[in-house]
């Protein structure tokens, strides 16, 4: 399925058979822990679904000095 | 995907608890966790003037917005905020306006300290000289910390402060306290923990850390909620052993959930033994610096070394230059 995703200050479709939130991120080889995200403008838990179309957007946020 | 206790969308789950949040809630018990901090540690006694370093990033600006949520209305408790400028240009002019509407928005008087007008030099001179090949061997994260935790504890002092809260969490924490086992740096171990430093001198102003507790990312998280602090920037200059020992304790986390918390639960049971034994060995004398007459365990102080090292020859001040936020 397609989705849209905002990491990094960039915003691009991709393509993924990652059925939560998790799974996108072991996808995108990002740690969990130094993010949050929110799906269709909502933050959400790791486990949550995700679905074709779905705006997800991940923030990092841990601190860099 | 589980929802919170109380039957709403649940926005995040505490895997080392095993709990799910909604936003009402998991900011409920976040306040929660940071007056039990404050309290079982005895923080914050009556009487006291506050100064919050604030540097317009998440985790001080909660510490900021909390301390005044909490002590806002106690007639004996005054809540300062005091950001140092260290002149780093499109990172720190930035999150200085976060600062100032947050302050202005709080209602909290607000001086900025510039590394530039006190020091000489801003951080952008001093990495500016290192490319062109001088003071090379100097850490820009070394030098910035000192001369940061210095105008902090000095302008506070000045401010007639009692206690300096700064926004350090969990994550912080736990890093802080794995560099130190990695260098093997027991004084400095022996000086870390919840309550104020067993460095006692009239200079040096106690140091509170009320969100000690809180994972970083549940502090972000805290940000987000209550719109408390939305600058994400970072510095374009950080580098050193803190940002591998970060990414180190991360991936533990990821695999094996509350690892950060018993890490520094462990910590804090062993501080007294660690406490014990780094003052058997002899903690060092805390004298006055013979330029600046700052306290310090040497004949000269750090920031006054450092200075030396960058050809900054200044003239002792009576008092600090601030500005006043208006």
């Amino acid at each position: 399925m397609k989705i849209k995703i905002a990491w990094l200050e960039e915003a691009k479709e991709m393509e993924t058979s990652s059925k939560t939130v998790l799974g996108i991120l072991k996808e995108l080889k990002i740690n969990p822990e130094i993010v949050l995200v929110s799906v269709n403008n909502e933050i959400v838990p790791d486990d949550s679904p995700i679905k074709e179309n779905d705006y997800v957007e991940i923030l990092k946020v841990v601190s860099g000095g | 995907m589980d929802n919170c206790s109380c039957g709403a969308r649940a926005i995040y789950t505490r895997k080392y608890e095993g709990n799910s949040y909604c936003a009402s809630c998991f900011k409920d018990q976040f306040e929660k966790r940071v007056k039990r901090t404050i309290r079982e540690h005895s923080l914050v006694g009556k009487n006291e003037v506050i100064v919050v370093g604030l540097s317009g990033g998440k985790d001080s600006s909660v510490s900021l917005a909390l301390m005044k949520k909490i002590f806002g209305e106690r007639p004996d408790i005054r809540i300062i905020a005091v950001s140092i400028d260290e002149g780093i240009e499109h990172y720190r002019d930035k999150s200085l306006e976060v600062t100032k509407s947050l302050t202005r928005k709080l209602g909290v008087d607000h001086y900025i300290v510039s590394f530039k007008t006190n020091l000489g030099k801003s951080i952008d001179d001093v990495m500016a000289a290192r490319a062109r090949g001088e003071n090379k061997n100097l850490n820009s994260c070394t030098f910035c910390g000192v001369f940061r935790r210095y105008l902090l504890n000095r302008a506070s002092r000045e401010l007639g402060a009692t206690k300096v809260c700064t926004g350090h969490n969990m994550d912080d924490e736990a890093q802080a306290v794995l560099i130190n086992y990695l260098k093997g740096d027991l004084k400095r171990l022996a000086r870390m923990g919840p309550s104020p430093a067993m460095v006692k001198n009239a200079k040096f102003i106690p140091r509170i850390k009320p969100l000690r507790d809180i994972p970083e990312k549940e502090v972000a998280l805290y940000a987000l909620i209550t719109k408390a602090g939305n600058y994400w920037g970072e510095c374009p200059y950080v580098s050193g052993i803190r940002f591998e020992v970060r990414d180190f304790l991360n991936d533990v986390e990821a695999k094996h959930s509350g690892t950060k918390f018993s890490f520094l639960r462990t910590f804090d049971a062993m501080l007294p033994v660690l406490r014990e034994t780094a003052t058997r060995s002899g903690l060092p004398e805390i004298t006055e610096c013979e330029t600046c007459g700052e306290p310090c365990s040497g004949e000269i102080c750090k920031v006054c070394e450092l200075l030396d090292k960058l050809d900054v020859n200044l003239a002792p001040q009576e008092t600090l230059e601030t500005e006043l936020v208006k």
